[in-house]
C-alpha cells in the first residue's frame, strides 16, 4: 500500500492532496550523502501537526532510502527539479539557502511568495501561514515576513539546526521522473585571468585583520597577513602599526585615520586606545588578541583572547 | 541594444539606529540610498553605454526613487523611468517583477537587464532570478563582475567569480545579470551633468502603474511584513583564556560562528 492508496482510503483527492503537502528540495554533498537534512526532520514535525505528507525532491535515486528514513513519505527523483515542481503545485516548498536561484525561479513560476535566507522558519499549524525572518542591513535586525500566497516558499539557513533522527524502519514511496536535465542557456567558457579593480576603501571592507605593536614584530605581521589572505580580509593597523611602517595612512584605523564598520574586525596586538576604539564602534563583531589582560581593546571586543598573537596564529593558521 | 538597470532604494543605514535592548528602530532623518550593488550594476551598464549601447534606469517608489534616477542620469544613463507610487515604496519581489516587466515593454524592449546581486534593505535579491523566469530569459547565477557585449550578434560574455578565481560565461541576449557589490568603482557624475539634470524637468520620465497598464492584482503582495526581530544585545569582554592550543581552538570556533 502506498500513499496514493492511503489517500484514496481516506477519501482524499489524490491531486488535491498535492496542494497541501510540504516539499523539501535537498541537494547532495560532494561525498554523495544528502545535504541539509535538518530541513527534512523539521518538515516531518510540521507535517505531523498539519496532517499532511512530506515529499523530498532529490537528484540521486540511491539517496531515496536515506530521505525516507529521515522523514519523507514520498521521494521524487528528478534531474529537473524546477520543471518537476512546477507541475506539482505544492503548498509549502522548503529549500536550503544555497538553492536560492532555483527557489526564486520556482517561486516565480508557481506565483508563490518566497522568504529567502531565513535562519528560522515557522509554519502556523492553525492558519497554515509560513513565517520567516530575513536579516537586513548586514544583520542589524530582521524583518519578520509572512507568505500570503497559497503556495508558500522559503530558503532556509539550516546551520545550527539539530540533525534529524533517522528511522531505518520507515517506509515510503519512490517516484523516478524521466524528465531530462535542462540544458542551461549560460555556457561556461572557462577560467580567465581577471583582476578586479583595487579601489575599495577600507571603510567598505567586510572583514578586517588589523595589527598593533603587540603583534610580535615583523614575524607576527607576516602571520597576520597570512590570516588576512585566508579570511579574504583587508589588512590594516592602528597608529603604532603605521609608525612601525607596517601599513600606510590609507590603512590606519583610528579617528585620525579611517573609521570602519566591518562585519568582523580582528585586532591582533592592538592595545585599543580611545582614538582606535572609537573608530571601530560600527564593527558588527570584534575579536581581539593581546598579551595584556588589561588592554582597553577587550572592553569593546566580543571575543577577548589573552595571549601572544604570533603564537596563537601559528596554531590557528594550519586549521583554516 | 537597450540595457535596463534596476535601482532599488532603501533607507540609508546612517539615518537610523537599531536599539537591540529596546527592540526599536530610531529613525533620525529621512535619508535614502540606492542599494550599493545596484550602483555597481549601473556602472557595468555605463561601461557598455560608452561603447554605444543605450542605458536606461528604472526605480520604483516615492520621491527618493526620483533622486536616485537623477543621479543615474547625471552619471550617464540616457533615460530614466520613475514608477511613481508611494504605496510601492515597500514593494516585495513579486509585484516588483511585474512592474519591471511592464517597464521593459514601455521602453520598447531590452536586450539586457542589470541589477545588484544583493539588496541590504529588503528581501529583494530574488528579483533578478524571478525576472529571468518571468521573461523566459537567460540568467547568469554566479556573481557577475563585468559584462561585455560582442560587437556583432547577440552574444554576451560575463566575468563571474567562482571558487577562488574568475570565470568567463557566455549567453545570448535577452538576459538578466546580477552584479556583485564592489565589482567596480561607480563613476562620479560630472558637476555640469548634475546641474543640467537637476534643471531639466524632463530628465526623469514619470509613469504611474496605471500608465503601465498594471492591474491591482498584479501589484498584490506575495509576502507581508509582520514586524521586526532583533539579535541579542552584544556582550563585550568575554575573555577566553587557557593554553595556546585551547585558545587557538576557541578562536577557530569564534571565526566559524
Amino acid at each position: 500500500m502506498d500513499i496514493a492508496d492511503l489517500s484514496a482510503g481516506l477519501g482524499e483527492d489524490a491531486e488535491g492532496a498535492a496542494y497541501s503537502d510540504i516539499w523539501v528540495v535537498l541537494p547532495s554533498e560532494a561525498g554523495g550523502a544528502l545535504a541539509a537534512t535538518a530541513l527534512l526532520g523539521e518538515a516531518r514535525r510540521w507535517a505531523d501537526g498539519l496532517g499532511c505528507y512530506v515529499h523530498a525532491v532529490i537528484r540521486l535515486e540511491a539517496l531515496a532510502a536515506q530521505a525516507i528514513a529521515l522523514g519523507a513519505d514520498r521521494v521524487h527523483v528528478t534531474l529537473d527539479p524546477l520543471g518537476y515542481l512546477t507541475s506539482q503545485q505544492p503548498e509549502f516548498v522548503l529549500l536550503p539557502s544555497n538553492l536560492f536561484f532555483l527557489a526564486a525561479e520556482l517561486a516565480q513560476r508557481l506565483g508563490a511568495g518566497l522568504i529567502t535566507d531565513t535562519p528560522t522558519v515557522e509554519i502556523d499549524i492553525d492558519t497554515r501561514a509560513l513565517r520567516g525572518a530575513h536579516a537586513v542591513y548586514n544583520g542589524d535586525y530582521a524583518q519578520v515576513l509572512e507568505v500570503t500566497t497559497p503556495e508558500k516558499m522559503a530558503t532556509v539557513d539550516v546551520r545550527g539546526w539539530p540533525a534529524p533522527y533517522a528511522d531505518a524502519s520507515r517506509t515510503g514511496e519512490v517516484i523516478v521522473s524521466d524528465r531530462p536535465e535542462v540544458v542551461d542557456a549560460v555556457n561556461w567558457v572557462g577560467p580567465i585571468a581577471y583582476t578586479p579593480p583595487a579601489w575599495r576603501p577600507l571603510q567598505k571592507a567586510h572583514t578586517i585583520v588589523a595589527v598593533g605593536r603587540g603583534v610580535g614584530g615583523e614575524a607576527g605581521v607576516a602571520l597576520a597577513r597570512k590570516l588576512a589572505d585566508a579570511l579574504n580580509a583587508e589588512f590594516a593597523g592602528d597608529r603604532s602599526a603605521r609608525d612601525s611602517g607596517w601599513i600606510d595612512a590609507a590603512h590606519e584605523v583610528g579617528v585620525t585615520g579611517q573609521e570602519v564598520a566591518p562585519t568582523l574586525y580582528f585586532a591582533l596586538g592592538i592595545l585599543g586606545d580611545t582614538i582606535h576604539n572609537a573608530a571601530i564602534a560600527g564593527a558588527k563583531r570584534v575579536i581581539a588578541v593581546h598579551p595584556n589582560p588589561d588592554a582597553p581593546i577587550f572592553k569593546v571586543a566580543d571575543v577577548a583572547i589573552v595571549g601572544d598573537p604570533a603564537e596563537i596564529l601559528k596554531k590557528l593558521l594550519p586549521q583554516l | 541594444m537597450n540595457i535596463l538597470v534596476l535601482l532599488r532604494v532603501g533607507r540609508d543605514p546612517a539615518s537610523f539606529t537599531v536599539n537591540r535592548k529596546a527592540e526599536r528602530i530610531f529613525v533620525h532623518r529621512d535619508e535614502w540610498r540606492t542599494a550599493p550593488a545596484d550602483l555597481n550594476a549601473l556602472e557595468a551598464a555605463l561601461v557598455l553605454g560608452d561603447a554605444g549601447h543605450m542605458v536606461m534606469a528604472v526605480a520604483i517608489g516615492g520621491a527618493e526613487a526620483a533622486v536616485a534616477l537623477r543621479a543615474a542620469r547625471a552619471m550617464g544613463a540616457a533615460r530614466a523611468v520613475w514608477v511613481q507610487d508611494d504605496a510601492l515604496r515597500d514593494i516585495d519581489a513579486g509585484p516588483m517583477v511585474a512592474v519591471v516587466q511592464r517597464v521593459i515593454e514601455h521602453i520598447g524592449g531590452a536586450g539586457l537587464v542589470l541589477m545588484g546581486a544583493e539588496v541590504p534593505h529588503a528581501d529583494l535579491a530574488q528579483v533578478a532570478a524571478r525576472l529571468a523566469a518571468a521573461q523566459g530569459w537567460a540568467f547568469v547565477e554566479e556573481d557577475a563582475h563585468a559584462v561585455q557585449v560582442e560587437p556583432a550578434g547577440t552574444a554576451l560574455t560575463v566575468t563571474v567569480a567562482a571558487g577562488q578565481g574568475f570565470h568567463s560565461v557566455q549567453t545570448n541576449e535577452p538576459a538578466v545579470v546580477a552584479v556583485v557589490e564592489d565589482a567596480n568603482k561607480p563613476r562620479y557624475a560630472p558637476a555640469a551633468n548634475i546641474v543640467r539634470v537637476y534643471n531639466d524637468p524632463g530628465a526623469v520620465e514619470r509613469v504611474s502603474t496605471t500608465d503601465l497598464g498594471l492591474a491591482e492584482e498584479a501589484l498584490a503582495r506575495l509576502v507581508t511584513r509582520r514586524g521586526e526581530r532583533y539579535p541579542p544585545e552584544r556582550v563585550f569582554g568575554q575573555v577566553v583564556d587557557g593554553s595556546t592550543e585551547e585558545v587557538a581552538r576557541q578562536l577557530l570556533r569564534a571565526l566559524r560562528a
